[in-house]
């Protein structure tokens, strides 16, 4: 502004004065294709999903009937209680086991962070999100249901997609605690606090908003998972009959997955319905841990 | 007065520099001052007389320049330790300056009405007196601007010897008033010159004092060594024996 | 007079970095010390090692002593944690917990005592009376503390630090992020824990020490080039490098 003001009224320089008005010409020109490439990114995902969204909420909102939550599936028909009980099973269980786990090791790593044992679990968790949801299935398959004898069964269900979202959760709850300011710590240390309490007392509560975050968006992926669950769980057209082993598990992805393809509209409307469920949850997780999110920068 | 060391403000330094200066000026217009008005006395120049009389307005203008200088820099800079040291010595030795000043011109002015007599006697002892006061006054305003600390320490100490020609001279013009009363005009006029003389002498003491605090950061603590016994000189109507 | 605490001899190293070389400096009890010096001239350190807060880090150590009622506080068998509540820090930012006013304050107290809940009471309201924020804070105690402002915040954390009654506090540059009203308010704060408390305080703010300290010590490079008491510190230094430093010559 006040440059502006200098230049305009004195301009002593008039080739410097061309100079500068060549200058904003070029970096008008580069802002304008920066914003271009950002727009066309943005129009492009947002297109993708409000398609998807679309197709999903148009074909799934007629085939949602209370009928879906009230019965069990009948063979290619019925209802969908079964797979929405044993989703939410699979995912309660799965954080039961992989948020105690993954909490405690994303502390160990971002308190003891030049340790070896925590490179260790870093590198672990890194090669672990780079597998293969599949892989992981498989191995649950060979591991649990052939190993053990636990035969398709929410144990071994559970266990695999534990597996796959400890290293999104111990890594998220590493990042988390290492934002936590040095000098509130340092603080707590100074009055004579010892390692344990400020690690549960003061940086713990500091972040667990961003620790929730990541517990949230791994229950989202426990839910939307398809391939480890085929080799695990199996399916069951039946509700939970309370066996952790021995006994398949219906959930909501397989209805996608196997009835989509049925030659019957009863079995491609219940396909409908599922995706539209499982999307509506994932939303719904994802906006909550929005909202996590956004209160902790509130808190700020 | 830190050595040579910049600081590293540099409008800082200018204005340090620049008080250092003035007061220097200030020294030097003094000096002279005092130099012309014993000259005057001593030669009964009246013309001399006015010049000074004259000059001492602008020390005074000069005193309440560098004063008003001060005060903005003690507001402005918040000095420390040397610095504080160098620019509240200017207060003080600007303040001392000028009261020289105001000698100095009493001195001239006296210088005009003693014109107007033929003195019979001599003014020697008188013209030593002042040549000792105008050496230690150029010693002390050096000292100012070269920060020395031994030179004011000189100073200091010489004044015992203006004390004595000053008790001398006090004895001596008594003694003319007693001889004859004619003489006791000029002779009071002459007494109130050599006064005015002395407290020259003191004013450069103080001045050697705080060029020495703020040069060498402490104070000068024995005792001034004071020779003025006039307080308490008793001079009798001698018997005939008197030279 | 006694000093609270007595240093002889202090070397400090970050790895091979020799931060302090043989500092012998004594803390007069119930006096304010400042510790001044350009950046990286080790008086934060030295502050460090008065609460061996460089324990926390990994490759730092210390060798010599530093005598406090007879104890060497950087030899060995200490027990960190109760020297700590004996020698409280009070920091440059101030640091809230993410807890409310009052539970920022129980949280110091309950590490070394089981006061109960009368009690609890009680030395809140005299170390938040004693840091001067009581009658800011006393309605709205179960508020969080990251509701006040920076320089009541500092005075909290001021409060938090007394609550545990040490007998030495340090400030570390306590008000270099205070705006100047909080500021002085923080230095006349400093002023009144003196009755009580061994204060030493590092600061940058030369005009801080010259207001607030009793004895100020000049740091460079790691070494003590000067220790004095502030009216002949910021009168009459005896070195040429402090006299350089605290008019603004350096270099």
């Amino acid at each position: 502004m006040s440059g502006a003001a200098l230049t305009g009224e004195e301009a002593p320089f008039p080739q410097r004065e061309a100079a500068r008005l060549g200058r904003m010409r070029r970096r008008r020109m580069q802002s304008l294709l920066g914003w271009g490439l950002c727009a066309l990114g943005f129009g492009l995902l947002a297109f993708a999903m409000g398609w998807i969204l679309l197709l999903v909420l148009l074909r799934g909102i007629s085939a949602l009937t209370p009928k879906v939550f009230l019965e069990v599936t009948q063979g290619t028909g019925g209802g969908l209680l079964n797979a929405i009980e044993g989703t939410l099973l699979i995912g309660a269980g799965s954080m039961l086991l992989a948020v105690p786990l993954g909490v405690a090791a994303g502390m160990y790593a971002a308190q003891f962070k030049h340790s070896w044992f925590a490179s260790a679990i870093r590198f672990m968790a890194d090669v672990l999100v780079g597998v293969p949801s599949i892989v992981l299935g498989y191995f649950g398959y060979i591991t649990m249901v052939e190993g053990l004898g636990w035969q398709f069964s929410l144990a071994a269900a559970c266990i695999t997609i534990a597996i796959l979202c400890l290293p999104y959760i111990c890594r998220t709850t590493e990042l988390a605690l290492s934002q936590v300011p040095a000098a509130m710590q340092e603080a707590a240390f100074a009055l004579g606090a010892g390692e344990g309490r400020v690690a549960w007392r003061i940086a713990l509560p500091v972040a667990m908003p961003g620790i929730l975050t990541g517990v949230l968006l791994a229950f989202a992926i426990s839910v939307g998972e398809t391939a480890p669950l085929i080799y695990t769980a199996g399916w069951s057209s039946y509700l939970w009959n309370g066996q952790l082993v021995r006994s398949p598990v219906g959930y909501l992805t397989y209805a996608i997955w196997a009835f989509i393809n049925e030659p019957f509209a009863s079995a491609n409307a219940l396909a409908y319905a599922a995706a539209l469920l499982v999307t509506l949850i994932v939303l719904l997780i994802s906006i909550a841990a929005r909202l996590v999110l956004l209160r902790r920068q509130g808190a700020r | 007065m830190s050595d040579n060391t910049q600081h590293i403000v540099k409008s800082y330094e200018q204005e340090l520099k620049r008080l250092a200066a003035l007061i220097t000026e200030m020294g030097g217009l003094v000096e002279s001052e005092v130099n012309l008005a014993t000259q005057a006395v001593l030669e009964g120049d009246a013309e001399l007389a006015t010049r000074v009389v004259e000059s001492d307005a602008k020390v005074d203008a000069m005193e309440r320049d560098i004063e008003a200088f001060v005060i903005r820099l003690l507001a402005l800079r918040q000095p420390v330790a040397g610095d504080l040291r160098q620019i509240v010595a200017a207060l003080k030795m600007t303040g001392d300056l000028e009261r020289i000043g105001d000698y100095a011109a009493n001195v001239a002015k006296r210088s005009k009405v003693l014109g107007q007599y033929t003195l019979p006697f001599s003014l020697a002892g008188l013209g030593h007196m002042s040549r000792l006061v105008q050496e230690n006054l150029k010693a002390i305003v050096d000292a100012i601007g070269e920060a020395d600390a031994e030179k004011a320490l000189r100073v200091w100490r010489s004044d015992e010897a203006i004390d004595g020609f000053y008790n001398a001279i006090f004895r001596e013009l008594i003694t003319y008033m007693m001889e004859d009363p004619r003489n006791i005009t000029p002779c009071t006029h002459l007494l109130f010159i050599a006064k005015n003389l002395e407290r020259i002498g003191d004013h450069a003491t103080n001045i050697a004092e705080t060029v020495h605090y703020a040069v060498t950061g402490t104070p000068l603590a024995e005792a001034r060594p004071k020779a003025d016994t006039s307080p308490y000189a008793v001079v009798r109507p001698s018997t005939g024996e008197a030279e | 007079m006694t000093p609270k605490i007595a240093i002889h001899g202090l070397d400090f190293y970050y790895g091979a970095n020799h931060a302090l070389k043989s500092i012998t400096l004594d803390f007069p009890e119930r006096q304010v010390s400042a510790l001044i010096g350009p950046s990286g001239c080790g008086k934060s350190t030295l502050l460090r090692c008065l609460n061996r807060m460089y324990d926390l880090y990994p490759g730092q150590h210390a060798t010599g002593e530093v005598m406090m009622d007879g104890m060497n506080v950087i030899g060995p068998g200490v027990d960190v944690d109760l020297l700590r509540s004996r020698v409280g820090m009070v920091f440059q930012k101030p640091t809230p917990f993410p807890m409310s006013i009052r539970e920022n304050i129980a949280f110091g107290v309950r590490l070394h005592e089981r006061p109960s809940r009368a009690e609890m009471e009680e030395r809140v309201e005299w170390s938040l009376t004693r840091a001067a924020l009581w009658d800011e804070v006393k309605d709205r105690l179960h508020t969080p503390a990251t509701g006040l402002s920076g320089g009541q915040q500092q005075r909290l954390c001021i409060a938090r630090t007394i609550a545990v009654r040490p007998e030495v506090i340090l400030f570390d540059e306590p008000t270099s992020a205070l705006d100047p009203i909080s500021t002085l308010k923080v230095e006349e704060l400093i002023d009144e824990l003196k009755r009580d408390f061994t204060i030493a305080m590092v600061t940058h703010n030369m005009q801080q020490a010259a207001r607030v300290a009793d004895q100020v010590a000049f740091f460079y490079l790691g070494e003590m080039v000067e220790v004095a008491s502030a009216t002949t510190m910021f009168t009459a230094p005896r070195e040429k490098r402090t006299q350089d430093y605290i008019t603004g010559r350096f270099g």
